[in-house]
């Protein structure tokens, strides 16, 4: 019979879990875990982050793809992507909030100078620095999407002055946005505090360069939840070298585990984690995908789907 | 009629400045330098030396350079005079800031995440939720309330103790001595910005670590007096406690050979969390200086009985 398969391939998340949920929901739904594909036919769903590219074409009944993450561009980098198949992404709460926390601690974290403090402490060094309140401090989030909105907020509601830049204008309470290339110059360059939460797509990839760095304050500070792609490692480690840039706390890399040899480990400006900002909740979103499953089955309208034109 | 200034920091230029800017005719002497004792009217200080404030025959009014006033009452001879204290928004607004900071980093479990990045290892820790996890506030006054609402809008479960029951939105109150080791019991990462009195002096000891939950961490940002330090460390070492960050200490400047320097589950701050705000409380100066003289209620005055 066709269409009575889901196929997995993530990471992330646990087969196991999967195959107990589709049990319980969708009892005529069975999991194949990649590269168990079996008859393609039967494929109806695939919840897959990284397949080999033209994999997702060569199944014939795909009602549609679910993104294990927030960020589609995996699927993308795909060029025989069946684009007019319904794709959805991971959109929950328990995320979001996770970011947004994420974006707090390390905004603070660099406005209240916790990386020289910590430096300080090692050489058992009393000495108080010299220390702006937050509504005298300027944060730019790059991307207002539903993770940029509650982080721009978030930083808001702790009285910084927080701007946003997004492809198109966005309107948000209390924040001051800019929009498009022609306004990026002036957005970065009140920026004292940049952080990443961009989509990654063609127009965004390698945004953080020289030429951009150069444009933000001197002694202004990056904090990368994104993507890895977003960034020209090269001129990131230049700019922190030379001291424009007085730290970067970075959550994403090119490559991911980050090497051993990479030097962001070890550079005395660098913060690094190891693509946690999220701390997303599995089980639900388990639950996301399925309740998106039932939504096709049933006709009905999907909810937070993917823009094929735009990328995410 | 002058204002005697000692301030505990090396910030005096600055304040200098600021009263130049805002109270142009005010005659600031600033201590050890006080002229002639019988001209002081008022006095605006940090940690005056014991018996120090007695020498003033004239003086109306002392006000703390600073939300609290422990400071003060390390003098036995602490004249009986109105003491006014610093309400300072701005003074909120700081500390509010390092608390969020310091509670996130406790709940993002940074300090392991650092070590792991000194050892070039990636490896993610399994990480509860903010709704998951409970912070508990000892202080629940106007800077314990603050730092209490925003880490409630970041989506974490806060309880409060304080002496008497405080009405607060979304952060369940508990007091008293009855009360408290029902607070302890749930507080994982637990926040000290209690005042500093006879009844709170050593109140982080032993026996309250040994109430919070195994794992718990502490950040304390009110007094080094607050902490009996050898139980601390006996708490971190014997892994009852993952990690304490402290900005305030029994000895300030932290003495060199104090082994919360180099212990690897402390983080130790130059008591930065927040400060007074000379814009802020040279107006406040003048005018509780302008209703001392008219005979009316100063501004932030301290119950004396109660020690804040």
């Amino acid at each position: 019979m066709p269409g009575h398969a889901l196929l997995f391939h993530s990471v992330w998340d646990d087969p196991d879990a999967w195959r107990r949920a589709l049990a319980a929901r969708f009892p005529g739904i069975e999991l194949r875990v990649w590269p168990d594909v079996g008859d393609r036919q039967d494929i109806a769903y695939a919840f897959v982050e990284n397949l080999p590219a033209g994999e997702l074409a060569k199944l014939p009944n795909l009602k549609a793809i679910l993104s294990p993450g927030a960020g589609v561009d995996h699927l993308f980098r795909d060029p025989a992507l069946p684009r007019h198949i319904p794709m959805v992404k991971v959109v929950q709460e328990r995320m979001t909030r996770g970011i947004v926390q994420y974006v707090v601690l390390h905004v603070l974290r660099h406005h209240r100078h916790m990386p020289a403090y910590q430096a300080q402490q090692r050489e058992c060094l009393w000495q108080e620095l010299k220390q702006p309140g937050a509504w005298d401090r300027r944060v730019g989030v790059m991307g207002l999407g539903t993770l940029g909105r509650a982080s721009v907020k978030a930083l808001a509601d702790l009285g910084f002055q927080v701007a946003g830049w997004s492809r198109t204008r966005k309107r948000i309470k209390g924040v001051e946005t800019f929009a498009g290339a022609g306004e990026f110059a002036a957005f970065l360059g009140r920026s004292e505090i940049l952080v990443c939460l961009l989509a990654l797509t063609p127009e965004t990839a390698g945004i953080v360069n020289a030429r951009t760095i150069a444009m933000l304050p001197a002694g202004a500070s990056f904090v990368n939840l994104a993507r890895g792609r977003h960034v020209v490692e090269a001129d990131l480690l230049a700019a922190l070298d030379s001291g424009h840039l007085s730290h970067a706390t970075l959550d994403v890399f090119n490559q991911e585990p980050l090497p051993p040899a990479s030097r962001f480990w070890s550079h005395p400006r660098v913060t690094v984690t190891p693509h946690r900002a999220g701390n997303s909740d599995r089980l639900a979103i388990i639950d996301q995908m399925l309740d998106a499953v039932e939504r096709l089955e049933s006709g009905r309208t999907l909810r937070h789907s993917v823009n094929a034109r735009h990328g995410y | 009629m002058a204002l005697l200034f000692k301030s505990g920091s090396t910030r005096t230029q600055w304040w200098l400045e600021e009263f130049k800017a805002q109270a142009p005719d005010l005659e600031v002497r600033v201590w050890p330098e006080v002229g002639n004792p019988a001209g002081i009217d008022f006095a605006l200080v940090w940690l005056p030396e014991p018996g120090e404030l007695k020498r003033y025959p004239n003086l109306k009014a002392i006000f703390s350079l600073g939300a609290g006033v422990d400071h003060l009452f390390r003098d036995p001879e602490l004249p009986k005079l109105p003491v006014t204290r610093v309400v300072d928004i701005n003074l909120t607004r700081r500390m509010t800031e390092y608390v969020v900071l310091q509670v996130l980093r406790h709940h993002r479990q940074s300090p392991a995440y650092e070590e792991q990045q000194r050892r070039s290892h990636w490896q993610e820790l399994k990480q509860p939720a903010a709704d998951q996890r409970t912070v508990g506030i000892m202080g629940l006054g106007v800077l314990g309330a603050d730092s209490g609402e925003k880490l409630v809008n970041l989506g974490f479960n806060v309880i409060g103790w304080s002496r008497t029951k405080k009405r607060v939105a979304k952060i369940k109150s508990y007091a008293g001595t009855a009360e408290r080791d029902a607070f302890l019991g749930q507080s994982e990462i637990l926040v000290c910005l209690l005042p500093l009195t006879r009844d709170t002096e050593d109140i982080l000891n032993a026996r309250t670590f040994a109430k919070l939950p195994r794992g718990a961490s502490l950040v304390n940002v009110a007094r080094g007096a607050h902490v009996v330090e050898g139980d601390l460390i006996a708490a971190l070492d014997s892994g009852q406690l993952s990690h304490a960050t402290l900005d305030v200490f029994r000895r300030e400047p932290l003495p060199p050979e104090s082994p919360f320097w180099l212990h690897p589950k402390v983080t130790v701050t130059p008591h930065c969390a927040s400060y007074t705000d000379p814009r802020t409380v040279i107006s406040q100066v003048v005018e509780n200086m302008r209703r001392a003289r008219a005979g009316e209620p100063l501004l932030h005055s301290v119950d004396m009985a109660l020690g804040y």
